[in-house]
């Protein structure tokens, strides 16, 4: 027999072994838990933070579109401003000073969906310690976050909006939630494996794949699981570490896979797998659509697309990025729709910075605001919230002369909005975004009212 | 105590094979490296002062898999002798060779080769500067992962290359060449870089500006020889660099193109949608034009490079040289090097010590990278054999490593496809196998970060960090145990290719010295003790291993290599899916 058979017959072995691990003391354990408190599970909610993992250029994707802006744009973008004819303009009822912006071609079913009310515009937001101002930065007055323009160590100041803490926001809200859901341990999962967003005291993000939940490679009670396992009596830190990726495989898995909706449930994916954040929030949504299943209340999801780092070549990656992130949240919104869930779950855009104004030959580079997206049937969507920043290269909305934009909205804010939907309370939101004390709007109103 | 009478135990017995072990090394052919003559061997023989135990253990550290032959030829020699046999040894394995015979037609110039040259290169017999290709390429990376690489495939061939050759000389000629190279040009687009004086209205690229000084040198804060933070009058850690750094570094770094580019080259930008006109090119480092470098001052880390006319190269020069002094040099790279040797979270004491060789390795050279790599592996600390049993002592060996050791153990050779070395093609691009492929990280902050805690653990808690765990979650390990698990198990079998090859033989693992010990599985454990695990096994985990042999009776062995093949493969996959496998100590 070839190698491929018989391959196939210890495939059809190992799901044999997985089959009984649904059926393992663990599933037992945790089964009688659900039962209790499955019904609740009505109310939910859930996040889903989508990182543009690189720098999103913000200005070729949400575009200046009034006719002065527009033009500064164009002047100094040069080969890679784009054509303003093709351009997806946003009405919006929030008073912008005669500013107005428009999608990127690409964005068309983002831009339905902004119609439609469930995708709204937060502009120029950036991590920030205080308000700060230009006039500030040249004066050598403003205490600015650590680090700025570092992909690394922005990424987790979105993710952590707390230089003082190594955990992440949805990781500290996932501490206060988890106790709500049936599984705790279900409370944060990643389709990106590692997230600094997902990581709290107490729970911290199980990592799932775009082919569903994963399933342990070993029987239960077997000396294999004890072999990977170290029984429990090892005593190397890392060793224990490593057997308890294994512990959460196994625990997780227990939970998640009886309850995840079928791959087919939602149809064809957008991107026939290339669509990379399709396939993380396919995932997602097999989930969301399991949590009545599992007894999950409140859920926090980490999905990725990466690659916009676009120091060269812009003009070719960037608009096959936009597609890819039209069309995934275009999908996700289906799957919502399906599910009839919609409004129990707000999905929001973040990256570690914009890009600079001012390009490069044929790219452009690490910036700091940037503009983002929020959708979902509890959004108050078709309108821009946060102040559009000015168009110019050394004007009072840029760090320095041709320089990174300077937020006018704090990621703090951007994440109180999301979190106060969620339930948290003031003084939880108060803990968790240690800056927000020093913003007076401590609520963006791009949300519903609960 | 129990520890140090196991090991004490192990030691006791593993003199006793010291015999063995030569009779073995004439057998695999290591003549050159070992023609002492038993006689003289025994004479030499320093067996009280490295025990077998504590040679497997160096090895583990130094090399990616090791033999009998090599484990006397450590106690014969001592480890220091052994590093400098090492070092001595000419390069086993050129990437460029190796890819201009692939490729002997000048134009093509994609980068699959790349793939299975690294592994081939794992397995040959300069087992260190091996494992050091694959450690300083985790610091000084570049990737096959992005489009940007895609038609540098020469270029990357020549990349590695630098890597295991200057990357033995002085860290400040390996950072030069390294930033002169195409390969690096392409991966942070600093290839054809203008911007300001010589393309008004633009700035320079800043991407390799920045990487160069936070990733490849100098890292983000201050740094005490120790590797701890310095800290201002406010007890604040102190950045190493600012924005305006990066945007003076950017300048000086402007005008370099691949060797002979026209102004046309130049005028396509940083096209990289096609091969270069003339891929030779690639085999050279890139070439400053004055016409396309800029000529504004130059401001950075206390350095001013006043306004006017000056060479790409000469301001290179300045770059590299201002970096290459820094202080934090030493305790940067010589921290995450010894991750990668020996343990995730080295003694304070420990860095210093590797600092002060990378500063002066005792003949005023600063950044002898050799010395450095021998000052990591000799430290009392890599090597007191008590460490073993130290619980924040030790690294989770990288899914690559586990890999190599299999096929270096198992001396490899590719099946049918000479390309085939068990690396699953189809995929290169999703990670998937084993969620890690040498010199294709996704981005260039490497497969994962040197200070990731694992949330969650007493790690994260004792603020330890271990930043292979970053790729250790529920959703990979899965994947490499199955990969494991199937290069295991169908080592030299055959698989269905297409109608033409229904029976393709695939990676060739020699199984022979094993195979016969099945019948006697105590044996077989205790070989693979001593070969995978430096001796260091529990009997639980032999136990475990025992079982799950025993535990196959089924006949659907008969499709595979037979019982034998099934219940070793078997025994394999649980000592190299087990913790205490995993974690080299």
């Amino acid at each position: 027999m070839t190698h491929a058979a018989s391959r196939r017959e210890f495939l059809r072995q190992a799901s044999a072994f997985a089959a009984a691990g649904i059926a393992s003391p663990f599933a037992m354990r945790f089964a009688g838990i659900a039962a209790a408190s499955a019904q609740t599970a009505s109310d939910y909610k859930a996040l889903v933070y989508v990182a543009l993992g690189g720098g999103n250029d913000h200005l070729s994707s949400i575009v200046p579109y009034d006719m002065p802006s527009y033009t500064n744009y164009a002047n100094v973008r040069k080969d890679l401003a784009l054509a303003r004819a093709k351009l997806l303009p946003l009405t919006a009822a929030s008073q912008q000073k005669g500013l107005q912006i428009a999608l990127s071609p690409r964005l068309t079913g983002i831009r339905k969906l902004y119609n439609a009310g469930r995708i709204a515009v937060v502009a120029n937001v950036g991590p920030l310690l205080e308000p700060t101002t230009r006039a500030d930065i040249d004066a050598g007055r403003a205490k600015l976050p650590r680090l700025l323009g570092s992909h690394f160590d922005q990424s987790n100041m979105w993710a952590s909006l707390n230089e003082a803490s190594e955990y992440g926001w949805g990781g500290r809200m996932a501490d206060i939630m988890a106790s709500t859901n049936a599984h705790p341990i279900a409370t944060t999962i990643s389709s990106a494996g590692y997230t600094r967003f997902g990581m709290g005291a107490n729970t911290y993000a199980f990592a799932v794949s775009n082919d569903g939940v994963p399933q342990p490679y070993f029987e239960p009670g077997s000396p294999f699981e004890r072999a990977v396992t170290g029984s429990g009596t090892r005593t190397n830190l890392l060793e224990k570490a490593y057997a308890q990726a294994h512990e959460t495989l196994r625990d997780e898995s227990a939970i998640l896979n009886g309850a995840i909706l079928p791959d087919a449930t939602f149809g064809q994916t957008p991107g026939g797998g290339e669509n990379e954040l399709a396939n993380s929030l396919r995932t997602i949504g097999r989930l969301i659509g399991a949590s009545s299943a599992i007894g999950a209340r409140r859920q926090v999801f980490y999905v990725e697309l990466g690659g916009f780092d676009t120091h060269s070549e812009q003009n070719i990656w960037h608009p096959q990025l936009m597609t890819k992130l039209n069309s995934a949240l275009v999908f996700f919104d289906s799957m919502l729709g399906k599910l009839g869930m919609r409004d129990k779950v707000t999905l929001f855009t973040t990256s570690e910075f914009g890009r600079n104004f001012v390009p490069n030959e044929d790219g452009t580079d690490h910036g700091w605001g940037s503009h983002h997206l929020v959708m979902g049937g509890a959004v108050n969507g078709g309108n821009i919230y946060g102040k559009l920043p000015a168009i110019n290269v050394n004007g009072p909305d840029t760090t320095y002369e041709g320089g990174p934009m300077l937020p006018s909205t704090s990621a703090s804010q951007y994440a109180a909005t999301l979190g106060r939907w969620m339930g948290i309370s003031e003084s939880d939101l108060a803990d968790i975004l240690p800056d927000l004390a020093r913003f007076d709007a401590k609520d963006l109103g791009f949300m519903k009212k609960a | 105590m129990r520890v140090q009478s196991k090991y004490m135990k192990v030691r006791a017995r593993t003199l006793s094979r010291l015999a063995p072990a030569l009779v073995a090394a004439l057998a695999y052919g290591l003549g050159g490296a070992l023609v002492l003559p038993v006689a003289a061997q025994a004479q030499t023989a320093p067996g009280a002062t490295i025990s077998a135990q504590d040679a497997e253990r160096f090895l583990q550290q130094a090399t990616f898999g090791y033999s009998d032959a090599d484990i006397a030829l450590v106690q014969s020699i001592g480890y220091s002798a052994w590093i400098d046999k090492q070092f001595a040894m000419p390069v086993q394995y050129s990437h460029l060779d190796a890819y201009n015979s692939i490729f002997p037609t000048i134009k093509d110039s994609n980068i699959n080769p790349i793939h299975p040259g690294m592994w081939i290169g794992f397995t040959k017999d300069d087992q260190l500067r091996q494992r050091y290709l694959f450690a300083i390429s985790q610091i000084l990376v570049n990737s096959t992962y992005v489009n940007a690489t895609q038609d540098y495939g020469r270029a990357m061939a020549r990349y590695v290359d630098i890597l295991q050759t200057t990357g033995l000389t002085t860290f400040g000629e390996l950072l030069t060449q390294v930033s002169l190279s195409p390969a690096m040009g392409a991966f942070l687009s600093n290839l054809y870089n203008r911007g300001d004086s010589s393309l008004p209205g633009t700035q320079p690229d800043q991407n390799y500006a920045r990487e160069v000084m936070q990733l490849f040198s100098i890292g983000l804060w201050q740094l005490n020889p120790d590797g701890s933070r310095k800290l201002d009058a406010n007890g604040q850690p102190i950045p190493t660099y600012t924005q305006a750094d990066v945007v003076g570094i950017s300048k000086a770094l402007t005008g370099f193109g691949l060797k002979g580019a026209t102004a046309d080259d130049w005028e396509y930008t940083n096209c990289f949608c096609q091969p270069p006109a003339e891929p030779a090119v690639q085999m050279k480092p890139m070439e400053g034009n004055n016409s396309y470098h800029s000529s504004s001052e130059k401001k950075f880390l206390g350095v001013t490079i006043k306004a006017g006319a000056t060479k790409p190269i000469t301001d290179l020069k300045v770059v590299m040289n201002r970096l290459v002094r820094h202080p934090n040099v030493g305790p940067f790279i010589g921290r995450q090097l010894i991750q990668r040797f020996v343990t995730s979270n080295p003694s304070p004491a420990y860095i210093a010590r590797v600092s002060a060789v990378f500063d002066n390795n005792g003949a005023g050279v600063r950044g002898d990278m050799k010395a450095v790599i021998k000052a990591i592996l000799l430290d009392p600390e890599a090597r007191d054999p008590a460490k073993a049993a130290d619980p924040t002592f030790g690294r989770i060996r990288e899914p690559i490593q586990r890999y190599a050791q299999i096929l270096r153990v198992f001396n490899a050779k590719p099946g049918d496809d000479p390309n085939d070395f068990g690396i699953p093609t189809w995929d290169y691009d999703s990670h998937k196998g084993l969620w890690q492929s040498p010199l294709h990280a996704h981005t260039v902050f490497n497969f994962y970060y040197p200070d990731y805690k694992p949330a969650g653990t007493e790690l994260f808690k004792r603020e330890l960090v271990s930043p292979e765990m970053q790729i250790t979650t529920a959703a990979s390990v899965g994947d490499i145990d199955d990969f494991m698990w199937n290069t295991l198990l169908y080592a030299g079998l055959t698989k269905y290719v297409d109608e033409a090859h229904p029976n393709a033989i695939t990676l060739q693992l020699d199984y022979s010295d094993w195979l016969p010990l099945v019948r006697t599985p105590t044996a077989l454990i205790e070989k693979m003790n001593q070969r995978f695990m430096a001796g260091q096994m529990s009997a639980a985990l032999k136990r475990q291993i025992r079982d799950s042999m025993a535990a196959i009776t089924d006949d659907w062995a008969q499709t595979s290599g037979g019982l034998p093949q099934l219940k070793f493969a078997r025994a394999m996959r649980v000592m190299i899916a087990s913790a205490e496998y995993v974690v080299q100590k």
